[in-house]
Formats: C-alpha cells, structure tokens, sequence
C-alpha cells in the first residue's frame, strides 16, 4: 500500500475488526447459545460444555417452524419477483424518461417511505376485510409490495440515473425500443444493484412482523418472525431452544446474503443512491 | 448515402440558445467537420440530427426526408460516442450485432457483416472479448465497426478520438478518414480540435456560440477566415491580433501603432479602411528580421517566451501593450525572455479585420 504508513493500516485494520466485532457479537452469540444443552442457561459469549446440534431439530418441529416457513417462503418469493420488477419498471420510467408529472410520482413514491405503516394499518386492516382478503397470502403479500416499491422505485431510480446516458442513446439508435433498452442493456449492467435490492426486499419481507401480527389469526398464514414469537412464549424458560429456533428465523437471510454478497456490496458502492 | 440539410435550425435548452438559425447544406458522400470551442453548439447539431434532442425551429432533412418528428431508429444513421458507448455485458460480436438484430436482420447476414467490419476495422481477433479487456482504441475501434456494420446514410461522430493519447490519436484520424472514403458514408464529425477538423474534413464548418460562423474547405478557412473568431480559432500556434491605425496613402497601406509604421502596397481587392483595423498575423508569417528578405518592418518588442518544438521555434514577442506577435524561427534559434529582438511580417499576408463587427476586410 503506497501512501499509507504503516500506522494508518494498523489503525484501519484496529477499527475495522472492532466494528466486525460489534456486528458478529449478537449473532455468534445466539448461535452458541442454540448449541448449549436444552435446559441450562447460557450467559454472556462463551462456548458450550457439548455441542447439541439437536436443539434445531427439536425446534423445528415443536415450534412448527416447517409450516411458518412455507408462508414466509411463498409470502417473500411472491413480494420479492413482483415489488422487484415493479420497482425496475418504475425506477426506468422515472429515471430515464421525461413525461409530464414525473416528479408529482417521485415524491408520491417517497411518501410511501415516509409514512410509517403503523400509521395506517388500522385502516389498511378494514379494507383488506372488506375485500375478504384476512387471513389469506395476500393480506400480506400486497401491502408489502407496497412497501418494497417505495424504496425499489427510489432505489432503481438511482441507479437508471447514474446509468451513462450515452449507452441508452446508442442503444435507440441502434434502433432498440424502450423495452429492449431496460432489459438487454440496462438490466444486466445494474445486477449488482438489483440483486442488492432482492437481498433488502427478501430481508425485509423475512422479518416482517408487524404485518402478519395484524392481518393473520390462522395458524396456516402465519410467518417465521411470528412463529418465533409464538415460540417464545411457549418456551420462556429454555434458552438454547429459543436460541435454536431465533437461528432457524434468521439463517435463510444470511444464506441469500453470503451468496450475493459480493454483488451487494458492488451494488452498495456502485453509487447506486446518486442523484 | 444521402445528403443532409439543417434549414435554419434552432434550439433552446429553456432560457440558453444553444444553436442560433443554424443552415448547412451536406453533400452526398461528404466528410464534414463541425468544430468549435465548447458551447458552440456543434454537438448539439449533431444530436438534433440523430434525434436525441428535438427542434425548437426549423427542419433538418436526410437525403429528401424530413426527419424532424422521426425517432432515432428510423432515421437510418449511426453514431460514435465520445465515451463510445459500448454495452459492457456484450461481446465485441454482440456489441456490432445489436444494432442488426433490433432491426431483424437474418442472421447470416449479420455474421457476413460483422466479420466484414472486424476485417475493414482489424479487430477479428477481439470478437470475442467483452469491452472492459479492450484497450482505449480498440474500444474506439468497436464503437467505430458499429457504425459501420449498420451501412446507413449517415454516420455521427462526436469526438471520437478525444479519449485516446496523443499518437493513437494521429493514427487513427488518418484511418477514419481512409475508411469513409472507402466507404463513402457521409460522416458529420464534431471536434473541438481544430487539428482533427483541418486533417479529416471535406469541409469544416466553424461554430461559435451556436452560429455557424464559416463554412468550407480547410484551405479556404484557414486561408480566408470569415472574422476574427474563425482566424484565431483555425492554426496553431493561433493568429496573432493587435489593434493599428490604417492610413490609405498614394499606392499603399500604412499601419502605425506606438511609432512602428507598416507600409504595404495596396492590393486591387480592399474595397474601403476604417481609421482603425485589428491586424491578425499567422506565427509563420512572422519571421525574425533580416534585412533584403521582403519583410515589411522592423518591428521592435521583447521576448516573453520560446517555444522550442525542435523542428521550430516559436517566440512571444510583446510589441506594445496588447499588441503581442507570435514570431517564427528557425529550430537553432536563440532567444531569451526580456531579450529586445526585431521581427518582420511578410507582405500580402495580414490580415485585416474591421473592429466593430470583427469581420474580415482583405489581406495586405
């Protein structure tokens, strides 16, 4: 490294590990206490006397977590391949095309990142009965669409924005329609920021809590963060399970995290939020 | 192939007059150069005509099309960017083939064109690369073979070389140019380097604040530039100006200014002198004195600078306040700042510009 004293790496490094340190603590911290006896009481950061990897089998199937995990299967599949084509369309039109009312949509759009959704849930929960839609997928799927389109659109705004604009008039006149120019040129320069928002989309639909809580009461809607809870209650006492059943929640958003993350960091760095 | 026409052609970006009552006729087959400093308004020419910016007035025709309300698909042209544009998830093949598989070429076709193209362009070994493993000018290259795969009516160019170093830049002027001729193509060329523009043009049209200030061969402007805009634009080092008097005495023309008199003889031409006249005066055309050479002078002032370019010199010379002479000399010339030297100016080659309106009045 030219240009940076030997000091300066070993204070980079310092900080960096510390931040790590913060970052991992909780979470390495919850998985050993999953692999601690059932029934004993782990505390602090140490490592268990045996290693129980049974404790997430048990969890499984006494926490139900096999049907909770299919709702939030299909409920997050469905919110991320809508809200992320939806999130694509918006971001182009409203980065690339000029049409009369676009900033009148832009900030509508921010609205809906604005408002917080305890803030109009109540009403949100009429409407969706009125619709007969309690107590189905889409009570759950359609208002979180909603929700990821809001930062989606502002998101691939931005990146359609910072998209070098040479590239789409070549494209036209190379005699590629609209369509052609969003998906055949577009599309695949901006993986890396799509896929950063699939990985936030899928995160966020993963742990939504507050939205099955309302919307759902049959047990067959409900969903992994939900289902913790449920759990929780149940087994107060046991920390190791509930520490087994908080891994089963949070280990599929880490799983799409270490297979994109090197996309998602591009995606983060790539001045995605330009403009 | 086809001819194009900007008739009196106007855009505004809101309050900015970014091209003024712009006419220009291009022939069939030519290579035309639009060049100018920055907000000039050449590029944006350039865009109107490939339908990436509309008209505010006026109408551009391609061949007896009015392209005016067509987008740029349908207007049978292509274009090399700047930034040349390639999309960077494509093959070299891909990137020369989109253009004919958005317009349904059969595939055959496509891959005798391409493979075409490579060949005329040298880049057959490249097919298969995607452009972030290319270099500044085989990217230059890519950009130009898609232009070329497309065979439409006209080619756009929007300094294409400005990204590439200084000898890949000669190199490829001299290629560009060859490959239109063969082609036959017309080509609009946008240039802020006046180089570019009197080495590759047919004709060159000079632009300045968005009006077309000259337009013809590069002989002829560099030769009998239209004003002073166009005089000290085209040449390098630029033409040298200084206010005179002027005073039409019996056969001839004298310029005074700070106790140095010019007396030349008076060509037929010069139809009438104003008192004042700015005198422009090419570095080449001013040469250091020697006695029996035909220079008119001597004109006395002090050295503000040598430019040694090994083939040539140039030295600064300060006359008088605001009256500052480029001098050209011989490669071995020696010359110091603050030196006095005398230089001469070479009969028939001033060049008279009246000071109002800064047009061009004649030579002496």
């Amino acid at each position: 490294m030219t240009g940076i004293s030997r000091r300066q790496v070993v204070a980079n490094y310092a900080i960096l590990i510390a931040f790590s340190a913060i970052a991992i603590y909780p979470i390495a911290g919850v998985i050993l206490a999953s692999l601690y006896p059932r029934g004993t009481n782990p505390s602090g950061f140490s490592l268990p006397p045996s290693w129980n990897f049974g404790n997430l089998a048990t969890a499984w199937t006494e926490g139900q977590f096999g049907m909770y995990v299919r709702s939030s299967v299909i409920v997050a599949t469905v919110v991320v391949i809508v809200s992320t084509v939806l999130s694509i369309l918006g971001g182009y039109a409203l980065g690339t095309m000029r049409f009369r009312g676009a900033t009148t949509v832009f900030y509508l759009f921010l609205l809906g990142m604005i408002i917080p959704f305890e803030a109009i849930v109540v009403p949100l929960y009429y409407d969706l009965r009125a619709l007969r839609m309690i107590d189905t997928y889409w009570a759950l799927i359609l208002p979180e669409i909603s929700g990821s389109v809001a930062f989606g659109v502002f998101w691939m705004r931005a990146f359609f924005l910072s998209a070098p604009r040479s590239l789409i008039e070549a494209a036209r006149i190379d005699g590629a329609s609209s369509w052609h120019i969003l998906w055949r040129v577009l599309v695949p320069l901006g993986r890396p920021a799509i896929l950063t928002l699939v990985v936030l989309t899928f995160a966020g639909s993963w742990n939504e809590f507050f939205l099955p809580l309302v919307m759902t009461t049959d047990p067959k809607y409900i969903t992994v963060p939900q289902g913790l809870s449920l759990f929780s209650g149940r087994y107060t006492t046991d920390t190791p399970l509930l520490a087994a059943g908080a891994v089963i929640v949070m280990l599929p958003v880490l799983v799409v995290y270490v297979f994109t993350q090197r996309e998602f960091i591009r995606g983060m760095l790539s001045g995605a939020l330009k403009g | 192939m086809a001819t194009v026409d900007f008739d009196h052609v106007t855009k505004r970006f809101g309050e900015v007059l970014a091209l003024d009552d712009f006419t220009l006729h291009v022939e069939d087959g030519e290579f035309i150069v639009l060049v100018g400093p920055s907000g000039s308004g050449k590029t944006t020419a350039l865009r109107l005509l490939a339908g990436l910016e509309s008209l505010t007035a006026g109408s551009i025709r391609i061949g007896d099309r009015v392209v005016d309300r067509l987008a740029p698909r349908d207007r049978d042209i292509a274009m090399v960017f700047q930034d040349y544009a390639l999309y960077p998830q494509m093959t070299v093949y891909e990137n020369l083939a989109f253009g004919l598989k958005m317009r349904k070429t059969p595939k055959d076709e496509i891959r005798r064109r391409v493979l075409r193209a490579a060949e005329i362009l040298g880049i057959g070994d490249l097919l298969d690369r995607k452009p972030r493993a290319l270099s500044g000018g085989q990217r230059q290259r890519v950009a130009l073979g898609r232009a070329i795969v497309r065979q439409p009516q006209v080619f756009l160019m929007d300094e294409p070389l400005s990204n590439l170093d200084a000898k890949l830049r000669a190199q490829t002027r001299s290629e560009i140019k060859r490959i239109q001729s063969e082609i036959g193509t017309t080509t609009v060329y946008v240039t802020h380097d006046q180089v570019e523009a009197m080495t590759m043009g047919d004709r060159i049209a000079v632009m300045n604040r968005g009006v077309l200030e000259q337009v013809g061969d590069p002989r002829t402007v560099y030769d009998e530039p239209a004003n002073v805009f166009v005089a000290g634009f085209i040449g390098s080092p630029a033409m040298s100006f200084s206010r005179m008097r002027a005073e039409r005495r019996d056969g001839t023309v004298a310029l005074l200014r700070d106790g140095a008199l010019l007396e030349l003889p008076l060509p037929g031409g010069l139809p009438r002198l104003p008192d004042e006249v700015i005198v422009g005066v090419r570095p080449e055309h001013a040469r250091l004195w020697r006695e029996g050479v035909g220079l008119v002078g001597p004109i006395e002032g002090v050295v503000e600078y040598v430019e040694m370019l090994g083939r040539e010199t140039f030295i600064g010379v300060a006359a008088a306040p605001e009256a500052r002479f480029i001098v050209h000399a011989d490669p071995d010339a020696r010359g110091a700042p603050d030196e006095h030297v005398r230089f001469g100016l070479e009969p028939g080659r001033l060049y008279l510009f009246e000071p109002e309106t800064e047009r061009a009045l004649g030579r002496v």
